[in-house]
């Protein structure tokens, strides 16, 4: 899988890390700086540590992989760029450490659950389901590095370190910032004020600490600020002269007063869960993200067999409405590295749209997902409480 | 959990080996090498029109694809191909309304297809005589030209290049392409191991 799909965005990033084997620090600057004079001109849109960690890998994998590596990762030319001979190659060597963090995971969610049987059972619905499969190999994104330290986080959470815990979600932000965003709900498992305080501080200033080399306007326009960080909190709706009610920020915030308030002894995974598919029912989100609950499900899943058709009819559904959007790179542009060919086929938006308006049906799945979400989450809090 | 395992590995198997085979049966016609790059453009209006030589790469050609500038819709008259065999003879004409062309799109003009067209000599002038000099259609032009395009000719006379254009075939037989994409991409795939000792 990993070697024969290939999204574009894969090479686009890959391409912005491979400056840091010139020596390049600020890649948001040198971006902006240098757009007229680059092949591709993409800003950076992740946060310093997914450069740091893609442009190291890729300083050690280089020379096995030889020049044409380089010269492929900066050639803009959509069509050459499938048709060269070492693509699969090169995309088994991008993908490589996703296997590894991927396996990673898999070993953390064994030690995570004590039941031996469940644990297992964890452990082969991870790595044996084609959804997860999907994300990691075949959209090849990098969520995966935030992903395997959220999960790590939660272990330290079931080992009551939970400044270590914190620390990890901090260190996770600075490949993604969703994970900033399950640090509240930890900080209230926090044993006084002053601890809970620091719970708080903790993650913010790792991340802080990572950002602040890069600030500028480069950074911020391109990053902090990008459609991809803030496109969690889009939706919203309208109460009049310019104000509006964010849709996630509602969800969080209940889940956050409620376990304050009424949930005294709560399950961190439980509102971790709540929260992400809260933010996946009422926004437009892009199919990586599905990754970033997808362990935290599993969790569940081998725990509690009786939400198995529930989760699974989410899941799918979550999975459709991407592939439903009028975008190539989610279905047929996928299969270019088999043959330039299926550029001629048309996208599942445009067949759909012969006989039904896509965007009416991308609305029905999303609800019916919301809709399951919801009561996927009565029923984890109903059982925990 | 021995069935997950199962259908995850059958479900993997298929998404490579069957279901690349299964959606070219949707594929209707297929392009005969990828379009040359779009370095310059020529204006076409009034008795402007630019012509083109090239040789039919595959038999069944349906369809000549094009990028064309069309800026804000502004030039909303008809655009019309003639497409000529090597002997002069008109065999086919294709027309296009400006409204249908956004700026700088790609399109197709569509003919009923040339079955014989296999290493066949063809020109095709484009024309949009009711068009403007203030509202008129720009067409992409190239010096990187495949060798089966040939001279480029504006008014009649001989220019340096050839048009960005790239022809579309219908295919002979949908088992045909099947074989044929995976014989080029298990040759592409086996490649790759000769590039072992590099």
């Amino acid at each position: 899988m990993a070697a024969f799909f290939f999204h574009p965005d894969i090479k686009t990033f890959n391409y912005q890390a491979s400056f840091l084997k010139q020596g390049v620090f600020n890649i948001y600057s040198y971006l902006v700086d240098n757009k007229a004079r680059l092949p591709l001109k993409d800003n950076f849109v992740y946060f310093p540590l997914t450069y740091f960690t893609l442009g190291g890998y890729q300083a050690a994998i280089s020379p096995i992989l030889g020049r044409g590596f380089d010269s492929w990762l900066g050639n803009p030319d959509s069509a050459t760029m499938v048709t060269n001979p070492n693509i699969f190659g090169y995309m088994l060597a991008l993908k490589l450490p996703y296997l590894v963090l991927d396996i990673l995971v898999a070993y953390m969610l064994l030690k995570f659950i004590e039941d031996r049987k469940k644990a297992q059972k964890a452990f082969l619905i991870w790595l044996f389901n084609p959804i997860t499969i999907i994300l990691i190999y075949v959209y090849g994104n990098i969520d995966i590095f935030p992903v395997v330290l959220t999960v790590f986080s939660l272990l330290l959470i079931k080992k009551d370190k939970l400044k270590s815990a914190v620390a990890i979600l901090g260190l996770a932000a600075g490949f993604k910032l969703y994970p900033l965003l399950l640090v509240p709900f930890l900080a209230l498992a926090g044993k006084n004020t002053k601890e809970k305080i620091w719970l708080v501080a903790i993650p913010f200033l790792i991340f802080g600490a990572i950002c602040v080399p890069f600030l500028s306007g480069a950074f911020v326009q391109s990053a902090l600020i990008s459609g991809l960080t803030t496109g969690t909190f889009s939706p919203s709706f309208s109460v009049g002269f310019g104000e509006s009610i964010i849709v996630g920020l509602v969800g969080m915030t209940v889940l956050f007063f409620y376990e304050m308030l009424i949930n005294k002894k709560p399950n961190v995974l439980i509102y971790w869960i709540a929260l992400l598919m809260i933010i996946f029912s009422f926004s437009h989100f892009h199919i990586q993200w599905l990754l970033w609950v997808a362990p935290f499900i599993t969790i569940i899943l081998a725990e509690d067999s009786d939400l198995t058709l529930l989760i699974s009819s989410v899941s799918v559904m979550a999975v459709a409405i991407p592939l439903l959007y009028e975008d190539r790179f989610m279905t047929m542009g996928l299969l270019r590295t088999f043959s330039l060919y299926y550029d001629m086929l048309p996208t599942p938006f445009v067949v759909i749209q012969r006989v039904f308006d896509p965007y009416n049906l991308q609305s029905i799945l999303h609800s019916m997902m919301a809709g399951g979400t919801l009561v996927m989450i009565y029923r984890l809090f109903k059982v925990k409480s | 959990m021995k069935k997950l395992i199962w259908f995850t590995s059958i479900f993997i198997l298929v998404l490579i080996f069957i279901v690349p085979a299964i959606m070219v049966l949707g594929i209707k016609i297929i392009p005969s090498d990828v379009q040359p790059p779009l370095q310059y453009t020529q204006d076409v209006y009034q008795d402007l029109y630019i012509s083109q030589e090239f040789t039919s790469l595959l038999p069944n050609l349906t369809d000549i694809g094009m990028s064309i500038k069309n800026p804000n819709l502004k030039d909303q008259n008809d655009i019309t191909l003639s497409l000529y065999d090597q002997n002069g003879q008109l065999v086919r004409t294709s027309k296009l309304n400006g409204l249908n062309i956004g700026d700088g799109a790609f399109v197709k003009f569509q003919f009923s297809p040339i079955i014989d067209s296999l290493n066949q000599r063809y020109s095709f002038t484009i024309m949009s005589p009711s068009s403007y000099p203030e509202d008129l259609f720009e067409l992409f032009y190239t010096d990187d030209k495949p060798s089966w395009i040939g001279q480029m000719q504006f008014n009649g006379k001989n220019v340096v290049g050839g048009l960005s254009f790239v022809t579309f075939h219908q295919p002979v037989s949908k088992i045909g392409l099947i074989k044929s994409i995976y014989s080029d991409f298990i040759s592409r795939f086996l490649h790759l191991h000769s590039q072992k000792s590099i």
